[in-house]
């Protein structure tokens, strides 16, 4: 069995169904953005994890003028904090697909395709390694190429000949900016296929990884510069050496979240002005119950929590929409990124952290939003209230804008004939603070779609 | 109205009430140069220009008065929906002119049923959840007893079969009766009602005066403010209001 002061609420919350929908959209929608956010930011997070896990990502690479071979990649191995050394061989070149269509490819020989240890390269279907004059094209670069597997592509040579190699596999490769940023294709191809396309024999990238522990920039430098005096003391001109502070797209990716994060918390703070218009004018139109409420013995703070009750009910009908759609919108946010990125989501798009978050939300932020304009409704004596029409007790016309106004209106009048928009203008100046929100609104909106 | 006066007493007045009453000598409500000053320009408008006045428990009085002559405001003052300007007003040995806002509400939930012209039922609740939202706030007896309490009123002023609907779905004058329902809810033992019958057609307007005349026989205070004459001849007591002063 329930109390009265329940029934009023339950009914004041079903009795207007378009205001109760536009208030319980507007929380929604606030929370929709943020629970997205945060999923997609841990199934992000948790992929480039897994995926970069496996590739044993480089500390650090040095790049030579000369060849060198595998017995002097892994003696690299005596270095103090070297953990894992590798090589490869890059070819920047122009490749034609069969639909006589050209594009930028880099093709790759690595050390050993059968023990490739650093930046690593998974296989995902087809052969591995490739054999003579085949060629392995990265997952996220066939579309680029406008190729499948067992078709043949062309590659021109530094001397304008063109070389034809039949795609056998794919591949995934992680340790590069991903392809479609870059408008270049990755392939891989054995050691003669590469010098057959008009690279240099042997390799001239080595790539290594530090011992457990060390994680200071400093100490990832005093590595590298052993390396660096290792290969010169052997006679080999070091073109660059860098330490690899973290994966190429951790940045791109912690930049487009903080976009989004950015756009979820413009979006919360939108909903909270539409959640304070649109208690604000609840509250304007029940002025007169609060009058008869106060009249029959009910104190401001029971009033107060009969409103806020209504607004948690508003936040808990909101969480019913936000929690399945941003539980969908972070999946599709993060599949389509980890896409674009070439790395796989495989986590959960459920995310506990994010629904708690969301309720948290959903009960906070409406309700402290709409304390103003529910204390401000609520500081009305009864007598004030119960004379109300249903339209607040302004001050209209004691301060300049409304004079102003009052002014325009006589000269309108007089000169115009427009009275009816002088009214509708003067109507819009009375309750300010609203038309201040409710401009910040359309502004704030008019910039998020902007961005 | 029923006829039974144990049910009638046993509804509208509770035995502490009863033992106030028998025992106080003094005025149940006492008015001591009350002055009431509504602001604005020019210095406001003075509703109440030093009322004192005393009124005995269990006693019917009839305020009437010109439009503007502050007859309503005496009502407002009385049951702390409005704050005066200066003087005092006692109620029960309650000082009403010293309460705030808050202070004012909860008093008046336990001490001042209020009924108005315009009724000022809650639309969207049904009869009894009109009846029972004082009881709600008051925080009195459990949501079971409120309800077989609301039942009760409703019975006794004859509109039980209207319990559950809606405010719009019955007349005028059960309307009215709603109202006077709810305000004797937590048995108040004053009952202030502003031209309660100004809305009622005069057979109506009858029925609600006995209603009311039923419930200062119970020992309730009732102060009522009214054009009507007639029922002005039915009270103990008539004062007329002019000009903010008491004829």
């Amino acid at each position: 069995m329930f109390s009265a002061q329940f029934f009023k609420v339950l009914n004041d919350v079903w009795s207007n169904k378009t205001r109760t929908l536009l208030i319980v959209l507007s929380i929604a929608a606030g929370l929709t953005a943020v629970g997205t956010v945060i999923s997609a930011r841990i199934l992000l997070s948790e992929g480039i994890d897994q995926s970069y896990g496996s590739v044993n990502y480089a500390n650090g690479s040095l790049t030579t003028a000369q060849a060198f071979d595998k017995d002097f990649v892994r003696s690299f191995y005596n270095v103090a904090g070297v953990a894992e050394t590798d090589a490869r061989r890059t070819l920047s070149a122009r490749a034609l697909n069969p639909k006589n269509k050209y594009s930028s490819i880099f093709i790759f020989s690595l050390l050993d395709y059968k023990d490739n240890r650093v930046n690593k390269v998974a296989s995902i279907d087809g052969k591995w390694p490739p054999d003579r004059h085949q060629i392995l094209i990265d997952r996220a670069s066939l579309s680029l190429l406008d190729a499948q597997v067992g078709e043949t592509i062309r590659i021109e040579t530094a001397s304008g000949d063109w070389r034809s190699l039949e795609i056998v596999g794919t591949v995934n490769e992680l340790s590069q900016p991903p392809a479609t940023l870059l408008g270049a294709a990755y392939s891989y191809v054995d050691e003669e296929t590469l010098e057959w396309l008009g690279a240099p024999s042997g390799f001239n990238q080595l790539y290594f990884t530090v011992k457990p522990g060390v994680t200071s920039t400093v100490e990832k430098k005093k590595i590298l510069e052993s390396v660096v005096a290792k290969a010169e003391n052997a006679g080999y001109t070091v073109v660059t050496s860098v330490v690899i502070e973290e994966v190429p797209i951790n940045s791109i990716i912690q930049t487009l979240l903080y976009i989004l994060s950015a756009i979820g918390i413009l979006s919360l703070f939108l909903s909270i002005f539409l959640i304070i218009n649109t208690i604000s004018a609840m509250v304007t139109q029940q002025t007169r119950q609060i009058g008869i409420m106060k009249a029959v013995g009910a104190r401001a703070i029971q009033i107060l929590w009969m409103y806020l009750f209504v607004v948690i009910f508003f936040g808990l009908l909101a969480l019913v929409v936000s929690i399945p759609l941003s539980t969908v919108g972070a999946a599709l946010l993060s599949q389509y990124l980890g896409g674009s990125f070439n790395f796989k989501i495989a986590g959960n798009p459920i995310q506990t952290i994010s629904i708690v978050i969301q309720i948290a939300i959903a009960l906070l932020v409406p309700t402290l939003a709409s304390l103003v304009p529910l204390i401000n409704g609520l500081r009305i004596s009864a007598t004030q209230a119960l004379s109300s029409a249903g339209t607040n007790q302004t001050n209209y016309g004691s301060n300049p804008i409304d004079r102003l106004l009052s002014g325009a209106n006589v000269w309108f009048t007089r000169y115009t004939l427009v009275r009816p928009w002088i009214l509708a203008v003067r109507n819009m100046f009375r309750q300010k603070v609203r038309l201040g929100l409710t401009l910040i609104t359309l502004v704030a909106c008019s910039i998020s779609n902007l961005t | 109205m029923q006829s039974s006066q144990t049910n009638s007493t046993n509804l509208f007045t509770s035995p502490a009430n009863v033992q106030q009453q028998d025992t106080s000598a003094d005025a149940f409500i006492r008015l001591v140069d009350v002055v009431k000053v509504y602001p604005g320009r020019a210095g406001g408008v003075k509703a109440l220009k030093g009322i004192s006045l005393e009124i005995n428990r269990g006693e019917f009085l009839v305020i009437t008065g010109r439009s503007g002559s502050g007859k309503t405001t005496l009502i407002n003052l009385l049951t702390g929906l409005d704050h005066l300007t200066s003087g005092e007003i006692w109620v029960n040995g309650n000082p009403v002119h010293k309460f705030n806002e808050e202070q004012a509400a909860s008093w008046r939930g336990k001490n001042a049923g209020v009924v108005f012209q315009s009724f000022h039922l809650i639309p969207t609740l049904t009869v009894l959840q009109n009846v029972t939202l004082p009881m709600d706030f008051a925080g009195r007896g459990t949501i079971r007893q409120r309800q077989e309490r609301g039942l009760a009123l409703l019975k006794q002023l004859e509109i039980e079969t209207h319990a559950y609907k809606l405010p719009s779905q019955v007349s005028g004058g059960q309307q009215q009766r709603i109202a006077i329902a709810r305000s004797l809810a937590n048995d108040s033992p004053l009952l202030a009602a502003d031209e309660p019958t100004g809305s009622l057609d005069s057979s109506t307007a009858q029925t609600v005066v006995a209603i009311f005349k039923e419930l200062v026989k119970q020992g309730k205070t009732v102060v009522l403010v009214t054009h009507d004459h007639d029922l002005a001849n039915e009270a103990d007591r008539v004062l007329t209001l002019n000009d903010g002063q008491i004829q």
